[in-house]
């Protein structure tokens, strides 16, 4: 259905899902009578829900302002979670079947409580994700999963065998194998797709069917790459970091490209983090799982995961090297704590490695576009 | 006829349109000050913007059409359709700082509606800076609400709280709360002199604060209309323990870098300066050879 689309409008048809985040999970529904779980951001193995035929979103930060939610969640807590728990507490999330949430920091463990407690007829589950990489963490997480599957396989009353987990595996390799041929494709052309285009790729791909994402992007892929003579490369070359769990706001990302910016490489959620790499098909499907928490981490370390074995701040350095940026623009979700207590280390590590970088602290209810604007655009005339 | 060799019959305008105030600065082709003008009217006024250039024009005795570029900067930058290009006030300040006062490596601006740490080279390029992030707390605009609570005019606000020893402490980080914390000190009796006092101490801790984040270095100037209130100044010596360069103008600092990048711009200058000086590759330094300790090691001496 998307072949005769140019790439632009199949780009558009991406914008308008993610604008829209559960509309085509909602009609999904209608058509299958299947169930949906919604995955209270970060890190779920979504490959387990879907081998259990249910159909696994990650759910989406909001920009609408935070009103019934107020209620229910502090307003000094972050805004990806204040988003959600105001979504359920409209009764926005009322379509959903299930719900997962995670301890990977205390404002997600609180989130996921209050829209527990806020969709009482959602199955409300939990999945156990162990910190750190210890030689028992990798059995540590497998027993995590095996917790969730148990709870998965009563939620959709089936058993769930490895094989259909391998197969759902091998669906969302493919998925993150195509997404990651854009990101090359955008590294070296970094003007071929905005930014904002690869948010509403990355973004519809966490709340469609990965089966229908997989066949949107295989025939987006090659007009891509048909473009990319065409284009004119210039700009001060900047890579984005942070913002966890929430998309980076649309504003944000353009605010960044018109103050003379091009974007040649990430490690967001709603970004590289989402597909740095893939599961092995060649293991024991949850054992591989487990392994791929830990080795994705290694790719794109996640502060949430305290692993003593990687090192952010390098790592940003090495991307900044590897993708030949002028600049780093950090967007911290305001009052997410894992991001700010690495600040200070990242603030040190480009300081010594003599890279410019700028920190935008942006709250949900974006209250100064205006300042944001200056300093975007000040940080980038230093590069002019 | 034009004469760029002469340059006393070249000339370039910056226009600073503030978030408080317009401003305009013409400058000749051998960057002398020509001619310039301050006007408040209303938030990001274009007409006090255009009565600004009026006023500048008139006083240097020439027409628009004798301008050869412009360049705009502050909050309505982008809506001033004569201007060449437009660039931000942190660019402009550093610029128009150094131009003054060559050897300054910190530029702290108080604005309207802005407060700003500048980290200036010795080309007078931005090294690094920090800006108040969301409120207003620390700026004009907040010297203008409570000068208002007190009734008090805000050229007055400076030299009366330089008559108190008191240690009156505002501890509130929002314009909001600050203006009622102020209307309590008044209830409890507290002296308005005691109370402006309290204020700039308030507005220097916050800006301290920011300074911080850029790193402090001598020599300091302050820019913006902040600079124009003794008792602020003060403060903000006493907290950063070290004395400041004040302009005779300071408002007039970003409109100055803004006519002096508008001079670079007309005569081709810009990038030929840097070139020279090499300073592109000390700014983008992963751009080729991230590695070159050399130019890390450049970055870290300055």
């Amino acid at each position: 259905m998307y072949q005769n689309l140019s790439s632009d409008e199949i780009l558009n048809k991406l914008a308008q899902i993610a604008a829209d985040p559960y509309e085509r999970a909602k009609e999904w529904k209608m058509e299958t009578g299947s169930k949906i779980i919604g995955c209270y951001i970060m890190h779920f193995p979504e490959e387990l829900l879907h081998a259990a035929g249910v159909l696994p979103i990650v759910l989406q930060v909001k920009e609408e302002p935070i009103t019934t939610g107020h209620a229910y969640y502090p307003s000094y807590f972050c805004g990806p979670t204040r988003s959600i728990v105001d979504q359920a507490a409209k009764g926005e999330l009322d379509f959903l079947d299930g719900f997962v949430g995670g301890d990977y920091c205390i404002q997600a463990v609180g989130g996921a409580e209050v829209v527990g407690n806020l969709l009482p007829k959602v199955n409300n589950m939990f999945f156990r994700l162990p910190v750190g990489n210890q030689a028992w963490t990798h059995g540590d997480i497998v027993t995590g999963l095996k917790e969730l599957k148990r709870d998965i396989e009563r939620f959709a009353a089936k058993e769930i065998s490895d094989e259909e987990i391998l197969n759902s595996i091998r669906i969302y390799n493919k998925n993150r194998s195509l997404i990651r041929e854009i990101y090359e494709l955008k590294s070296v052309h970094p003007s071929l797709l905005s930014s904002s285009d690869m948010l509403s790729i990355i973004k519809s791909s966490m709340v469609i069917p990965k089966e229908e994402h997989n066949e949107i992007l295989e025939t987006l892929l090659p007009k891509l790459q048909a473009n990319k003579d065409s284009i004119k490369e210039e700009g001060v070359r900047v890579f984005l970091s942070g913002s966890f769990c929430g998309a980076p706001k649309n504003e944000i990302l353009e605010l960044v490209e018109q103050s003379g910016a091009v974007v040649v490489g990430d490690d967001l959620f709603h970004g590289y983090r989402y597909i740095s790499d893939n599961i092995t098909e060649d293991r024991e499907p949850l054992a591989a799982i487990a392994a791929h928490y830990i080795d994705k981490n290694t790719n794109v370390p996640c502060p949430t995961r305290c692993d003593p074995k990687t090192d952010w701040p390098q790592y940003l350095v090495d991307s900044m090297r590897k993708y030949k940026a002028d600049q780093l623009v950090i967007v911290m979700a305001q009052f997410c704590e894992p991001h700010m207590f690495f600040y200070p280390d990242i603030k040190d590590a480009m300081q010594e490695a003599g890279i410019p970088h700028l920190l935008l602290e942006i709250s949900h209810e974006l209250d100064s576009i205006e300042t944001i604007k200056t300093r975007l655009e000040a940080f980038v005339e230093m590069a002019v | 006829m034009t004469s760029k060799s002469d340059g006393s019959s070249f000339f370039t305008m910056g226009v600073d349109s503030g978030s408080l105030t317009g401003k305009a600065v013409i400058i000749d082709g051998n960057k002398r000050i020509v001619s310039y003008s301050v006007k408040q009217l209303g938030f990001v006024s274009q007409k006090a913007v255009m009565m600004a250039i009026d006023d500048a024009l008139e006083k240097a005795g020439l027409v628009l059409d004798d301008i050869a570029y412009t360049v705009s900067t502050g909050y309505g930058r982008k809506r001033l359709e004569i201007a060449g290009k437009n660039l931000t006030e942190i660019s402009c300040h550093a610029k128009g700082a150094n131009y003054l006062f060559p050897e300054v490596k910190t530029v702290i601006d108080i604005g309207g509606q802005d407060s700003k740490v500048i980290a200036v080279d010795p080309s007078g390029n931005v090294k690094n800076f920090a800006m108040n992030d969301k409120c207003a707390a620390g700026t004009g605009q907040f010297l203008e609400v409570l000068a208002r609570a007190l009734d008090v005019e805000l050229t007055e606000i400076g030299e009366l709280s330089m008559q108190s020893d008191a240690d009156i402490k505002i501890s509130s980080m929002c314009t909001t709360f600050a203006e009622s914390e102020v209307i309590s000190l008044v209830a409890e009796g507290h002296t308005t002199v005691d109370i402006l006092s309290g204020m700039h101490k308030a507005i220097s801790g916050r800006m301290k604060g920011l300074v911080g984040r850029v790193g402090l270095q001598k020599p300091v100037m302050m820019t913006g209309g902040g600079a124009k209130n003794i008792g602020l100044v003060h403060a903000l010596e006493k907290s950063l323990g070290e004395s400041i360069f004040i302009p005779d103008e300071p408002q007039i600092i970003g409109a100055l870098g803004a006519a002096l990048f508008a001079n670079d711009f007309a005569t081709g200058n810009r990038k030929k300066v840097e070139e020279e000086q090499d300073l592109d590759k000390a700014r983008a330094p992963a751009k080729d050879c991230g590695t070159c300790s050399v130019q890390n090691y450049q970055l870290n001496k300055n």
